[in-house]
């Protein structure tokens, strides 16, 4: 693993009061290479993840996670060379423990592209309407991409180097999500779910998705598709 | 049967429509299930143009009772594809911009990364 180019891509907006422990704890676990996409922020964000040693891509205006997480992929692929990115949220939602078992098919050259799922295992508490919306985006995904998944909406991915290769992320917005589903899809690419704590916390239900966004999220889908 | 010029149109365009909805397939731009959902579409009003009898039914069992009405449902049907045609060059402008945002984001950090000592 140590002769891999791992890299650790943070999308965020106004998380000044998470990002330095989010780094922190990505740090203790050994993960040194870590870009942080500070989406517009308007509050600290930038100079938290910069004195807590992350390396901070502004992007000049708030464009949301699809672009920023394309932002960072870009960035990357030009300058670094690298061998596997694992996007991680900046609300304190994802657990540095999961990202080895997330890397491992990759790194035993099984699969393209692992995606965590907080389904798999019933290790989070998920809230009960949350678990709705979840599925039921879920059955929504299977209808129109045809892909079989547990976790469709779960921003911790490790993308093998086919993926930062072929995958293309065009929305901008929360529905990057079903668009990389789509993505695996058309590309062909192999993937695997791996199980994934999701942290539920005050903090990260306020700054997270919030339920009804998932209604705008599905007409985007499908507008996508007429378009 | 007697086929208007309307009717003709809708028809030429509906046989585009399936064609193009089944190339758009074969090109693996569109799902299966989207090109079902388009084809059928396509499929039902081709059918209404060809047998008004089976809308002039239709319209007996929702309760629509005058065929005028219809010049409110193409007014309607014409709105919809209008909005939807403004939502796609919005949707345009919005991924112009958001390609923007990234291009002149990136080449302004490369430039600072090799400014710094």
């Amino acid at each position: 693993m140590q002769d891999k180019k791992i890299f650790i891509v943070i999308p965020a907006y106004n998380e000044e009061k998470k990002i330095g422990s989010v780094i922190e704890s990505l740090q203790k676990e050994g993960y040194s290479d870590i870009l942080v996409i500070n989406d517009g922020s308007t509050d600290r964000t930038e100079e938290v993840a910069r004195e807590n040693g992350a390396e901070v891509l502004n992007m000049i205006i708030n464009r949301g996670q699809g672009a920023a997480l394309s932002l960072g992929i870009d960035y990357l692929k030009k300058t670094c060379n690298p061998d596997i990115i694992v996007t991680f949220d900046a609300d304190g939602q994802h657990r540095p423990e999961d990202i080895a078992s997330l890397m491992a098919p990759i790194l035993e050259n099984k699969v393209d592209i692992a995606i965590g799922s907080r389904f798999l295992e019933k290790k989070s508490k998920i809230p009960p309407f949350r678990k709705i919306i979840l599925k039921g985006g879920i059955i929504f995904t299977r209808f129109v991409s045809q892909i079989k998944i547990s976790d469709t909406h779960n921003g911790f991915r490790a993308l093998g180097k086919k993926a930062i290769d072929s995958i293309q992320i065009t929305q901008r917005g929360m529905e990057h999500s079903s668009e990389i589903i789509d993505e695996i899809r058309r590309k062909e690419l192999v993937f695997k779910e791996v199980p994934v704590e999701i942290l539920y916390t005050d903090y990260s239900k306020v700054k997270g998705q919030k339920n009804s966004n998932f209604v705008k999220i599905g007409l985007k889908v499908i507008l996508k598709k007429l378009a | 049967m007697k086929l208007t010029i309307l009717g003709v149109l809708i028809l030429i365009f509906g046989a585009f429509a399936i064609s193009r909805a089944a190339l758009r397939f074969r090109g693996r731009e569109i799902s299966l299930a989207n090109a079902i959902f388009w084809i059928t579409i396509w499929i039902v009003i081709m059918i209404a143009i060809l047998f008004p009898d089976t809308t002039v039914e239709l319209a007996r069992v929702i309760g629509i009772g005058r065929g005028t009405d219809s010049a409110f449902l193409i007014s309607i049907l014409l709105l919809f594809y209008l909005v939807f045609r403004i939502y796609v060059k919005m949707d345009n402008v919005d991924k112009d911009v958001t390609e923007l945002s990234k291009k002149i984001s990136q080449e302004f950090h490369m430039q600072n990364k090799d400014k710094k000592p």
